[in-house]
């Protein structure tokens, strides 16, 4: 390391110099890398139920929302209805799901529900 | 690494190195203070990573006292205790600030308010450090003191500053939002240009001591030891921020990389510029 204004510069300057082009360098491959090679398309979302929890007198359905897709999805609003009387259908909504990205989230019941009997799906998304 | 001189010390300088110390945690902390996604993440913002986030910015903010700190020290044992001090008093600035917009109050769990606190100290304990420095200028109590730089020191600094602009931007959704309506390409392009601007920067300000830019000196040299370098630091201090603030939870690699990418651009132009305010 330099101490004083000298036109010579350390060889310590020129290795991390050297070894930051390296990851600049790879940075950028990987981004030429998946801008070539990945296809564009829609956002593909799925959502499946991770587990079902008492709580209280009611239940706690904890799911997961994966976007296969190429492209992200916004304002994505996902339901799940049980089917026990009175437990009716509720309804969530995502702010962003990148590409490749999943995100966690739970609906509340009131009322017992039955994991077998408990159908969640994507009802839209907006693509931003 | 250079010493600098002992000055005469007494209450009047004592207290007027903490008042500097706290305008500059206020200078610092304020945009981060009126945020309401950083009063939000200090409620549900994994405790591990709150740890984690003091646990690093500790021995950063000893570096720092020993670059530039609110008073002079000539003693590792000073710059410790000269950090700690820091964040104490941006504890309070933190607090009070907190207390009077009404985001904790006496109906706030404990558990809430050291989340709320803990998040905001760090960036207020910078600003309380760099005090000296932002306000020297004004100060008439005492002549600059020439400090012997070194191309660790530029490094340390430029890491610094791509972290105190990259705090600023981090807790926000838009960096996010940002990320997810890009693409590759458009990441591509702004890698390509973060870079462009801090060289630009690197030519404009000039790094002092050993890392000098000549006007003899090629273009690519600056590039190579002082931009490129500047980069990494400003991408790894992105990735390490949104680590720390859940951003890249769920994500793939490719949109972590991207949202970085994405962050690296205002921490790009923070460690390029941080000559201009340090």
């Amino acid at each position: 390391m330099t101490s004083n204004a000298s036109d010579k510069k350390s060889p310590i300057e020129w290795v991390i110099g050297g070894l930051s082009g390296v990851v600049v360098l790879a940075i950028m491959l990987f981004l030429a890398t998946q801008a070539i090679f990945s296809a564009s398309g829609r956002p593909v979302l799925s959502i499946s139920v991770e587990q079902v929890e008492r709580a209280g007198q009611g239940s706690i359905v904890g799911i997961k929302v994966v976007n296969a897709g190429k492209e992200a999805a916004s304002d994505i609003s996902v339901s799940a209805t049980a089917a026990e009387p009175g437990a009716g259908t509720k309804r969530l909504e995502f702010g962003y799901l990148g590409s490749g990205s999943e995100q966690r989230g739970a609906f509340v019941f009131e009322t017992p529900v039955d994991p077998r009997r408990l159908k969640v799906q994507v009802d839209g998304y907006l693509q931003p | 690494m250079h010493r600098r001189a002992q000055l005469p010390n007494g209450p009047g300088k004592a207290l007027r190195d903490l008042g500097r110390a706290a305008g500059g945690a206020l200078v610092f902390a304020l945009p981060m203070l009126m945020t309401t996604e950083l009063w939000v993440m200090g409620f549900y913002l994994d405790r591990l990573r709150l740890f984690t986030l003091l646990v690093t910015a500790f021995p950063l903010l000893v570096l720092l006292s020993r670059h530039i700190g609110f008073e002079s020290t000539s003693a590792w044992a000073d710059d410790i205790l000269d950090s700690f001090l820091a964040l104490g008093l941006s504890c309070v600035v933190c607090a009070i600030l907190l207390a009077i917009f009404g985001v904790i109050d006496h109906d706030t769990p404990a558990g809430e308010i050291v989340g709320k606190i803990a998040i905001q100290m760090i960036p207020a304990a910078i600003g309380a450090l760099l005090a000296k420095s932002a306000f020297s200028s004004v100060s008439a109590e005492k002549p600059p003191v020439e400090r012997e730089e070194t191309y660790g020191g530029e490094l340390f600094l430029m890491m610094i500053g791509a972290l105190f602009l990259g705090f600023n931007v981090a807790p926000t959704e838009d960096v996010m939002i940002i990320s997810y309506q890009i693409t590759e390409w458009h990441s591509l392009l702004l890698v390509v240009l973060s870079i462009t601007i801090m060289h630009g920067f690197v030519f404009a300000v000039g790094f002092a001591g050993g890392s000098e830019v000549t006007p003899e000196e090629p273009w690519w040299s600056p590039f190579i030891r002082l931009t490129l370098p500047g980069y990494v630091i400003a991408f790894s201090a992105s990735l390490y921020l949104l680590w720390i603030f859940a951003r890249t939870d769920g994500l793939s690699v490719t949109g972590a990389v991207m949202a970085a990418i994405v962050l690296a651009f205002p921490s790009a132009i923070g460690a390029a510029g941080a000559r201009l305010i340090l």
